[in-house]
């Protein structure tokens, strides 16, 4: 689901228009946020793979191809700022926490749903953990963030067929994961 | 059985709304007939509605006010400018891409003008797309054959090995393997001709039934089609052909009728040891 910026905002952003970037930092920001967190399962290296991206886009964007898809080229840094966060993370394994900290569904929900909603996040975490980083990201990019297929084939440089396969898998996962919720 | 492995393997397109028209009219029929295949789509459905009602990242208004001015800072830090625009000076950006091809072409023809010359050691074969320069030593049908031998061995291995529920196919590399079987495929006719030639029939025979298998390498569509690659597997087995490759590496060169195109001190048609 790609945000409407409005007319000639790409070219805005193409001409290094500093009010144009803090509109797509404002847009984005929570998307590029969570799709980090998800990968990265804390705050504070959410936050760095997030700004790194947005980084990443500011430094880049005069190469970005008139007329193509801003959003999934926004995912697709997105997504590679957050797998070679894991990549580099791997070789320091000790500054991962591994837990999901302070951070909340909102303060006006029940107990018992944030209790479930806690106990979901683990079982979906650990189906995700056992899937590739492509199938992870097809699945997240679907089901958490509405890109269609054809632009999740974008973001992943794969064909469609491949996406359609990423998602097979990564629902199974999760299928079994939360059979006896 | 095969219609409910590919109703499964598409249920997460149905149920986020990505299957329209004949196909989904074919998958909705097949979900009223099908009780087993009702119960998978039903479960996948749950499953999919309890991940949207696990916890999310909320790490509150005071961190997302704050994050344009922590973001800037650290921009600020790192010194960060835009990458020039490509070209920009020069050409308009339109113009970059058929520029870079005209001159690539330019000089690939002055490459092949001046530098490829045929050498003394360097034979004509003529191929059905015009004739092909091809070095002496490769002239040997011998090295042509078990360089034949060992580049079908590599393709085969892979998809003979590949297991395409478990792993991730980005690493079977289907894009390089479809181009080597291609390539296999226009060279066999070649061979298989030469092999006849110089009466080994068993290569000969080896070489027209990988052809086989490589053409439907050459034509697989998605390395993710379980259907067209348990077909090659099963094609491959049937024949012993990784078996019969082997063999033929082991046997070395063959004693009878030497090959009319290489000369008569050279190995014959058969396969030399690897």
């Amino acid at each position: 689901m790609s945000i409407d910026l409005g007319p000639g905002f790409e070219d805005r952003l193409a001409a290094g228009e500093a009010e144009a970037f803090r509109k797509l930092v404002e847009a984005y920001k929570r998307r590029f946020y969570g799709l980090a967190y998800e990968f990265t399962r804390n705050g504070p290296d959410a936050e760095d793979v997030s700004q790194a991206a947005f980084i990443k886009v500011f430094r880049s964007i005069r190469t970005f191809r008139k007329g193509a898809n801003l959003n999934s080229w926004l995912y697709r840094i997105v997504v590679n700022a957050a797998i070679d966060h894991l990549r580099k993370r791997s070789f320091f394994p000790a500054s991962f926490s591994g837990a999901v900290d302070v951070e909340r569904t909102g303060p006006s929900e029940d107990p018992a749903r944030r209790a479930e909603a806690a106990l979901l996040r683990e079982k979906i975490d650990r189906a995700l953990e056992a899937v590739s980083e492509r199938e992870k990201a097809a699945f997240l990019l679907r089901h958490d963030h509405g890109l269609d297929l054809k632009e999740i084939a974008e973001v992943l440089g794969v064909s469609l067929g491949a996406v359609k396969s990423y998602l097979f898998r990564s629902v199974r996962k999760i299928q079994k994961e939360v059979e006896y919720v | 059985m095969s219609s409910c492995r590919a109703f499964r393997k598409r249920i997460p397109e149905a149920i986020f709304g990505e299957m329209a028209g004949r196909r989904r009219g074919r998958f909705e029929r097949h979900r009223t007939e099908c009780s087993l295949c009702a119960a998978e789509y039903a479960e996948a459905l749950r499953a999919l509605s309890l991940a949207g009602r696990r916890s999310r990242p909320d790490p509150g208004q005071a961190f997302w006010d704050g994050y344009w001015d922590r973001l800037e800072a650290r921009m600020r830090a790192e010194d960060v400018s835009a990458e020039p625009a490509r070209l920009k000076a020069g050409l308009p950006r339109w113009l970059a891409a058929p520029a870079a091809a005209a001159a690539l072409l330019v000089v690939g023809i002055l490459v092949g003008r001046y530098a490829l010359k045929p050498g003394p050691g360097t034979v004509v074969r003529p191929g059905g797309d015009g004739a092909t320069l091809i070095p002496a030593a490769e002239a040997d049908l011998g090295t042509r054959t078990s360089r034949y031998l060992d580049r079908s061995k590599r393709i085969l291995l892979a998809i003979v090995n590949y297991q395409p529920g478990t792993q991730d196919s980005y690493g079977l590399g289907l894009p390089g393997k479809r181009a080597a079987s291609r390539d296999l495929v226009a060279e066999a006719a070649v061979l298989k001709d030469d092999l006849g030639r110089a009466k080994d029939r068993r290569l000969e025979r080896l070489v027209g039934d990988l052809e086989k298998i490589l053409l439907q390498i050459a034509n697989l569509e998605s390395e993710d089609d379980l259907d067209a690659v348990n077909i090659i597997k099963a094609g491959a087995e049937s024949r012993d052909l990784l078996f019969e490759i082997n063999l033929a590496e082991l046997r070395g060169p063959k004693s009878a009728g030497p090959s009319p195109k290489t000369p008569a001190s050279a190995p014959r048609g058969g396969v030399p040891s690897v």
